[in-house]
Formats: C-alpha cells, structure tokens, sequence
C-alpha cells in the first residue's frame, strides 16, 4: 500500500474517531466510498471494465483466445490473471517497485476463481482435448488510494459480466479432427456466466476489537492488519487471505467474516443492478476516461 | 463541411493459426459525399459525372432518369451495362466493393466502365454518407445488410432529387429486393424488363443474361444432395481402424440404382442401393464402404430399372431433387425381392476412379471443357465404306452421315468465301513388317471422310481464334497465312501463260475460280498439277499475337490456356496477356518450326530415294523373268554436251528441233547413284523427246511405263 507518513497524533486522532464510530471522512465502520463502474471502454478487448473506489482507479480487460488445452484437464478451459501496477498510481511503484503488491494481487485473484464453483471452466471448452478458451484477465492500476484488492475484484466480476464472445461451430468431421468456425454475425455471441463470481472485501483493524471496511490509505497506516474475505453472491466464503503482521482476536476474526458475508451479498445485489441498468440503455456511449 | 460520426465496425475472424482475434475498425461519416449530378444545386461537387438527357428511351419509365444497379446486376449483366445505350448510371460502394470480392475480371469491366467518361457511371460513396449508413442488425445476413444500403442509397437519391425534380430508378434482378424497394414508394425493374421497354435497343435483349432470379444463399446448400466424400486422410485411418471396408464397386446389369463392393474379407459382397448411397462412385472405382447395422439391411431388388429409360420418361418433368430420389427410393422399395439379406452398406469415399472418357454436359457457353466419349476407332476408308453402303443403318453410321453432310455444307460456306482448294499428289508406302522393305506403293486417295475430319478441324481452329481475339482483343494468339507478295505468282503465272492459262490472282477468290475453269481434255492430271504448283507461291504460316500484329506450336498451348481463362476453369498469369511476350514466344515458334520443316525436307529426300531404290529392285526384279531385255545404260557422254538455249520470257528450253514447255509430257529415267554412299542421290535422266547426245535410252522395251512428272524449268 502506498507509504504515508503519518505523525503519531494522526494516527491517534483516527483511531479516536473509529472508537467513536466516525471516520474522518464521515463514514461509519462498515461503509463503502462512492463506487463508480463503466464497462466496455476498450473496443479491441472481448471484455473490458474501469472501476473508481474514491481515489483508487483499476482498469480490466478480458481477452479470449483458443489454445489446446493441457493434458491433465483436457475439457476445461482456463483464466489467467495478470496484474500490471502502472508508475502513475502511486511514487513507489516506480521500476520495479510494484512487483511484489502485483503478485500478491494476481495469486489472490487465482485462487478467487480456482473453484470450479465460481466460473465453470467446463464450458469454455470447445473441442476437448484440442481446443479451449483461454481468458486472459489484465488489471491495471491506474491510481492507487487504498482497498486495491476490493476494487480489483469488483471491476474483475464487471469485466467479465462485459465479456462477449463469437458464437463458436464445430463444423463435420474433416479427416477425423473436429474443426471449429466462427460466426461473423457480430450480434451472435457467447457470455461468461458470473453469477457465482466472488468478489474480495478486506478489513483492517484498526484498533482492538474493531476493523474498518474499505480504508483509506491513511487508514491503512494505523492498523497493522488486515484480512481479505472472497464472498460469493450467496453469501459463501471462498477465501481468507491476511495482509500484515499482526494478530487478530478470534472474536473479531468470526466477527469480520460474519461481516463481510452480509455486506458481499448486498454488494453483489447492487453491482448486478447497476450493470443490467448499463446493459438496457440503447446505443450507449462509454464515457471513458474524461 | 467533413466528418459527422465515427462508428466502429466490430467482427470477428479465424487466423490461420486457430486464433479468434476480434477486429475493430473505425467508419467515419461525412456530410459532404456529394450526389455527382450536374444539375444540383444542393450539392456542392466539384466535377459531377451525371447529366439527364433530355428524353428517355424507355416505355417503362417516361420521365428521364438516372439507373441505378444492384449487386447482381452488377456481376450478372456487365454485358448490358457495357452497350453504349445504357449511361447515367449510379453504382453504389456498397456494389463495387462485393463485385471486388466476388469476381476480379467483372470488376475490371467495370472499373473501366466507371473510367470511361461518355458512360457516365458515378461511384456513389453510400458507406461514408451520415445518412445512407446501414448498420447490420441481428437475424440480418451481411448480404441482406448490403441489399438494405443500396435500398437506402436509392431512397437518399430519390429524396434528393426530389429538389431539382429528376427521377432514379433500381435496377436488380432479385423480386424479393425489387419488391421490397416497390414498398419504399421506389421505382424498381429487372434488366429484363427494363431493357424490354427501350425503344430504340432491340438488339439489347439478347445481351440479357438469362436468368435465375436469386433465391438467396440457401439453394446452394440445398442443392448439396449427396454427402460429402471423406477426405483420404480420414479413409486411411477408417480403413485401418477398420470402420471402413475397400472394394471394387460393380454397378448391377439390370437395376442402375444398385451396385455390389467385393470387400476382402466378407463372403458376400455388400449391397448399395439407392443413389445417395451409391454417392456418385461409378462401375470398376475402388470405394470406401462404411457397413450399415444389420438392422437396415436390405435384399437385392429384382426389377429392372434402366437408366436412360428412367430419364427418358423424367425429362420432362421439372422435379426438384429430393423428389425424384424419393421416386428412385420408392422404385427401390417396391422391387425388394425374396433372397436372403445381404450385408448393405454406404460408400463413403472413392479411392481411385477407374479412368474412362465420358461425355460432358453442354453448358450455353460457346466453348466449354468437357470429355469426348469414345464410340469407336474408324479408319477414313471404314468410315467411307459405312457412310456407302446403303444397308447400314445403325446409330452410328447415321450420325456419321449427318456429320458429313455438315461438314460439305460448312465447306461450300468456305468457298462461297473465297477459300483455295489446292491439291498436293502424296504417295503411300506399304512396308512388309518382317523385312522392313518397301512392297508397294500406291496414291493416296482423298475420300470424303477425310474431307470431312478436315472441315470439323477448321471450324474448331476458327472458333477457337474467334473466341480469343473476342475476349482478348491486344493477346491471342492467332495464326495465319500472309497474303503473297506478287513476286511469289510470277513463276506460275508465266508458266501457265506458256500453257495459253490467265490465272486471276487477285484475290483467293478469283485464283480459286480460275484453277477451277482449268482443265486439259487429254490430260486428266494437268488440273492438280497446276494446284500443286500454285501451292508453291504460297506463304508458310505464322503465329503471330493480334496485340502486336508480330508474327511468332506451343502455340496451341496458349490458345487453350486463353480459352480456359475464358470459360473461367483457369486463372491468368501475367505473361499470358503480356503481348510483348507472346510476340517473342512467336518469333521463337517460327523460327523453330523452320528448322522443323528443313529437318523435313532433308528426311524427303530420303524417301525418294527409297522410292527409287523400290522402283529399281522392281524393274531388276523384272529383268530377272526375261534375261533378254536386259540392257545397259547407255552412259551418257558429257564431253559433246549438246546446247541448250532457255527462254525465259515464253518459257521454254530448246535444243536443236526439240523445244520443252512447261507441262509437256516426257519420259524419264529415275536412278539412285550410290556412288557416294554418304550422300546418296537421285538422278532423273530424260528418255523422250529424243535429244541426241543427251537423253538415254529406255531400259525397258515393253510393259510398265515410267512415271510421268512435271518437267522443271532447268537452267543450263
């Protein structure tokens, strides 16, 4: 996360307002900054979302290909993720420096969607044993302001919702392989079914007994630690990963993933509502980056 | 004043590889894609291309108006739209694009049309026009989305036009479209119609393609009855797996629509009825069997169904496919007989076809590539003898006569313009197999069948010059006989002036009617004697390419290559049509085909000395049965050479009293002296008239005469 250097009486000054349940921005505890959603801004990408949770910016995209598949899964298809922490969102991802925070990024992305539970990989597959769709996710941070991995997760179950694919044939039996054509109706196409995706929401504790959602990178100075929670939209954890050395009291560990189950399942209510209104407006022009 | 919206065009496509990469292209639209109309004074055109004359030429359409083609029209009547009376026509971008992509020598016909001022063809730029875009909606096919851009194209013009009151009307072959643009309040005709009611073109309805309407795509695929073969690949590994058999497939005598594979392996071999089935496999091909379950197999049938017969009685009954396989199906079924079942089968490949001549199909085209089906091998004496004899009436002789009676019309037709029939005197050996030696010869007959076989050669070699220099008009390949200089005539024609003849050589009309008015009572010959000679005078013929009128075997290799291109069975390579090339490749073929011809020569020679070596064993041979006649040759003295004066204005050589002309009859002596033997020679030595010191005497008192010849003119 980005380093701030914080005084001593800023921090203090924080953790107060928690105890008393403000935050310094106005919030209560468990309260989201205003999230702003677009999709298909990138033309050349099968899929593509940009996400704004207050100051944090990502942009996703989503490209498909078809490759063989390998041989110990031959009827499934694949997603990859890569993450890409651009110098412009933050000083200290300048050369290399944001190599690691990408990594940490991309392995929890991994293992969000290692379940076949949460993207059914099986009906990627084309023509098993020969060919299967690949998707290639790509996560750029454009502006980092903290809860990157929120933001991420969200603008990952956008981008893949935007996600369309050329209706595939398998055309007969030449010479014995199954070969494959496209369909060049632009209107027929195939979308990935994200209704089991999860998203991440991450608590900090901030001080004893209490964690903050969603905290800014102020915020982020004053608590050691943090726990990061894949909530599917029914509600189920898939995953727990802690950032930080620190330690949490098992009373407000079951409290935050308690926590976190009611507020993903609201969230993913929301997102979904807000991406079929985007979806019915006619002729929509993506407003971009202005 | 420019740019109003960009769009982008999304597709997807297959590379190479297997990849699915999606595209994405910018479309800008413009405010300022201008109507090309000289008239209008909305459009600000820099250089419009179409003006309205005053009156229109069509009953249909009273008003003048501008044309404006659709696709097919474009692709299907370039014919008509190149006839001078059809101008002021309007092609959207839409049309020329698909014409690009359907047919590259059809966009080249019109791309010079759209050059060529005077046609006044206007490329209307529909694609970039704000309101003339049409964006592909869904359940559309991306050949419904271009016919709706031209629909909107002529629905823009109309609208336009509407201000300097001028009128535009579609032209497209396909009634749903003519019907869909009538609903627009458009005026819509098909070439046919259109062109129908041009008053002063009636000549032009010829031009029109005859067509099918379009039904679309769907016929296509329709028309797909049989199922594809599988490719060999697929064959090889069946037949290993063994899911296929192999076999040789035999069509059953009595019932075309069953055949019986001999599979190794089975003791009976496997049925296949019906035509599907039997999937275009024919009598002797090796075929790929797949085995149907047991469930579907089926006994042979015991009727007999005749092919020709079959279509004979169906010809005249337009069916579509699928009924009257339906029909052959049911033919089947109701011929089952009461054997055993047989192992049936499907073929589903062919391994390798047995090779045979078959017919083709005669397409309208004027040439067309097909396979000549052999009926038989005749020798011009057999054919002559078939054609004669009155009692021989089968198919073949008929066709054989009606062929002939073709083939003297086609040559009256010749003559009457003004062909040269000249003779040329050619002797036939007849070679003992065994010994390799001459054992007679005889005078090669001209029989009417070959008279007929030469008719049927010229017209092929005529039309196949026509057809070329018509679609190529600067590239064919042609061949000819130069006319002949004068000079070539003057040895003749004195010769003939010695003989009291007047040849008109003019023209070849008037010198072939004037060999036919000549004829010498007490010399049967004399007529073909004097066409041999004329034949002399003539000029050799040359290839030469009509581009650059050069003249230039090999040759014929061109001219098919140019006639496939013409048929479309073959694509062009740039050398083809490159005159400058083919005027090179001539100079190479004539100047092979002389070296060809002195390789000829010299092998003549060769024969006449073999002819002379038989006529002298012949006469030795004869000399042998009566001992008495034999006598020497008188050596000739060469020292008291007597003299001999030629005349060359009234051409004639005199010694003494004796005065040779030109087509006298003499006596000679034909020798072949081996005294060299690299270098063997003729000698021809004069026996009558009489020339003392001079002529020899004849070796023979009694029987076989001599051969006559013409006497050369010989300077001494």
């Amino acid at each position: 996360m980005a380093d701030i250097s914080l005084s001593e009486a800023e921090k203090r000054y924080i953790v107060d307002g928690v105890k008393l349940g403000i935050r310094v921005d106005g919030r209560e505890r468990l309260d989201y900054r205003q999230l702003e959603i677009e999709t298909g801004l990138v033309s050349t990408a099968n899929g593509s979302a940009r996400v704004r949770l207050g100051c944090t910016d990502v942009l996703i995209t989503v490209k498909m290909e078809m490759e063989p598949p390998p041989p110990q899964q031959p009827n499934d298809g694949q997603i990859h993720f890569f993450v890409n922490c651009s110098a412009n969102a933050a000083p200290e991802f300048e050369g290399r420096g944001g190599e690691d925070l990408a990594t940490s990024l991309s392995a929890m992305l991994d293992r969000l969607y290692s379940s076949p539970l949460s993207l059914d990989t099986s009906r990627l597959c084309v023509v098993p044993g020969k060919h299967v769709k690949v998707l290639y996710v790509d996560v750029e941070i454009l502006e980092c302001g903290g809860n990157l991995f929120d933001t991420v997760s969200l603008g990952v179950k956008a981008a893949l919702w935007a996600t369309r694919m050329p209706r595939i044939y398998i055309t007969g039996e030449d010479g014995g392989e199954l070969e494959f054509m496209v369909s060049d109706n632009p209107q027929e196409v195939d979308r990935v079914d994200v209704s089991n995706a999860p998203i991440l929401i991450t608590h900090l504790r901030i001080t004893e007994n209490l964690t903050v959602i969603d905290p800014t990178p102020e915020e982020e100075c004053c608590g050691p630690v943090q726990v990061v929670v894949g909530v599917t939209p029914k509600g189920l954890i898939t995953t727990t990963q802690q950032l930080g050395a620190g330690t949490f009291a098992p009373q407000t560990l079951s409290a935050s993933l308690k926590s976190a189950q009611e507020l993903g399942v609201k969230i993913h209510h929301q997102l979904m509502q807000r991406l079929l209104q985007e979806e019915s407006i006619p002729n929509r022009k993506t407003k971009g980056f202005l | 004043m420019g740019l109003v919206e960009r769009k982008l065009k999304v597709f997807y496509r297959k590379t190479k590889k297997g990849n699915i990469i999606k595209v994405v292209r910018e479309h800008y639209l413009r405010n300022d894609v201008w109507c090309g109309y000289e008239g209008c004074r909305e459009c600000e055109c820099e250089k419009p291309i179409l003006d309205m004359p005053d009156i229109s030429d069509s009953t249909l359409v009273p008003e003048p108006h501008f044309i404006m083609i659709d696709t097919n029209v474009a692709l299907h009547q370039i014919d008509v739209l190149c006839d001078d009376s059809i101008t002021n026509v309007i092609v959207p971008q839409t049309v020329v694009g698909e014409v690009r992509h359907r047919s590259l020598p059809i966009y080249k016909r019109l791309r010079d049309l759209i050059e060529t001022s005077s046609k006044k063809f206007y490329v209307f730029t529909n694609e970039h026009h704000n309101e003339c875009y049409v964006e592909r909606e869904a359940e559309e096919s991306a050949n419904d989305r271009n016919d709706r851009a031209i629909r909107v194209a002529c629905w823009w013009y109309k609208q336009h036009l509407r201000l300097c009151n001028q009128k535009i009307i579609l032209l497209t072959n396909d009634y749903a479209n003519r019907d869909k643009v009538r609903v627009m309040e458009l005026e819509a005709y098909t070439t046919k119609e259109y062109v129908s009611s041009l008053k002063n073109r009636p000549g032009l309805l010829d031009i029109v393609a005859s067509g099918e309407e379009d039904k679309g795509e769907d016929t296509i695929t329709q028309r797909c009855l049989y199922a594809p073969h599988w490719s060999m690949d697929k064959i090889r590994q069946s037949l290993k797996t063994g899911k296929l058999r192999q076999g040789c497939l035999k069509t059953s005598r009595n019932n075309f629509l069953e055949a019986n594979v001999l599979v190794e392996g089975l003791d009976k071999s496997v049925l296949i009825q019906g035509r599907l089935n039997i999937n275009r496999a024919l009598n002797d091909d090796t075929v790929a069997v797949e085995l149907l379950p047991e469930d579907q197999w089926c006994r042979p049938a015991n009727v007999i169904i005749d092919q020709e017969k079959q279509e004979e009685e169906n010809k005249d009954k337009e069916e579509a496919d699928e009924d009257a396989i339906k029909k052959e199906d049911d033919l089947l079924a109701a011929g089952q007989g009461e054997g055993e079942l047989q192992p049936t089968g499907r073929v589903v490949g062919i391994i390798r076809r047995k090779w045979r001549q078959y017919c083709g199909i005669i397409k309208k085209n004027e040439i067309t590539e097909s396979i000549i089906k052999s009926r038989g091998e005749l020798s011009y004496e057999q054919a002559q003898q078939r054609i004669d004899d009155p009692n021989m009436q089968d198919d073949l002789t008929n066709s054989l006569r009606n062929l002939n009676m073709l083939a003297k019309q086609l040559k009256k037709k010749r003559i009457d313009a003004g062909a040269l029939v000249l003779a040329s005197m050619e002797v036939k050996f007849h070679v003992d197999p065994d010994t390799d030696t001459v054992v007679d010869i005889v005078a090669k007959q001209h029989l009417e069948t070959m008279s007929m076989v030469e008719e049927f050669m010229l017209l092929a070699n005529v039309t196949s010059a026509e057809c070329t220099l018509k679609h190529f008009p600067d590239c064919a390949l042609l061949r000819r006989h130069p006319a002949p200089p004068h000079s070539n005539f003057e040895s003749l024609l004195v010769a003939a002036k010695s003989q009291n003849i007047e040849l008109d050589v003019s023209s070849n009309k008037t010198l072939a009617e004037s060999l036919n008015n000549v004829t010498r009572d007490n010399n049967p010959f004399f007529n073909s004697m004097l066409r041999i000679m004329t034949t002399r005078c003539m000029m050799q013929a040359l290839y030469f390419c009509s581009g650059t009128l050069e003249p230039t075997e090999y040759a014929d290799i061109i001219v098919h290559r140019l006639l496939a291109v013409i048929i479309e069975a073959d694509r062009t390579y740039p050398d083809l049509l490159n005159p400058k090339k083919l005027a090179d490749l001539s100079q190479h073929i004539n100047y092979r085909h002389k070296m060809a011809q002195y390789a000829g020569r010299g092998s003549a020679v060769i024969t006449a000395i073999q002819l002379t070596l038989y006529l002298d064993k012949r006469e030795k041979k004869k000399e042998k049965k009566n001992p008495t006649k034999g006598a020497e040759p008188m050596e000739v003295d060469k020292i008291h050479a007597p003299e001999f004066e030629f005349n060359e204005k009234e051409l004639f050589v005199k010694c003494g009293s004796v005065i040779i002309r030109p087509f006298d009859h003499l006596k000679i002596q034909v020798t072949v002296d081996t005294s060299d033997v690299q270098h063997q020679r003729v000698v021809s030595k004069l026996i009558e008239p009489i020339i003392p010191g001079f002529s020899v005497p004849s070796l023979k008192r009694e029987s076989s005469e001599p051969k006559e010849t013409t006497s050369k003119k010989r300077k001494k």
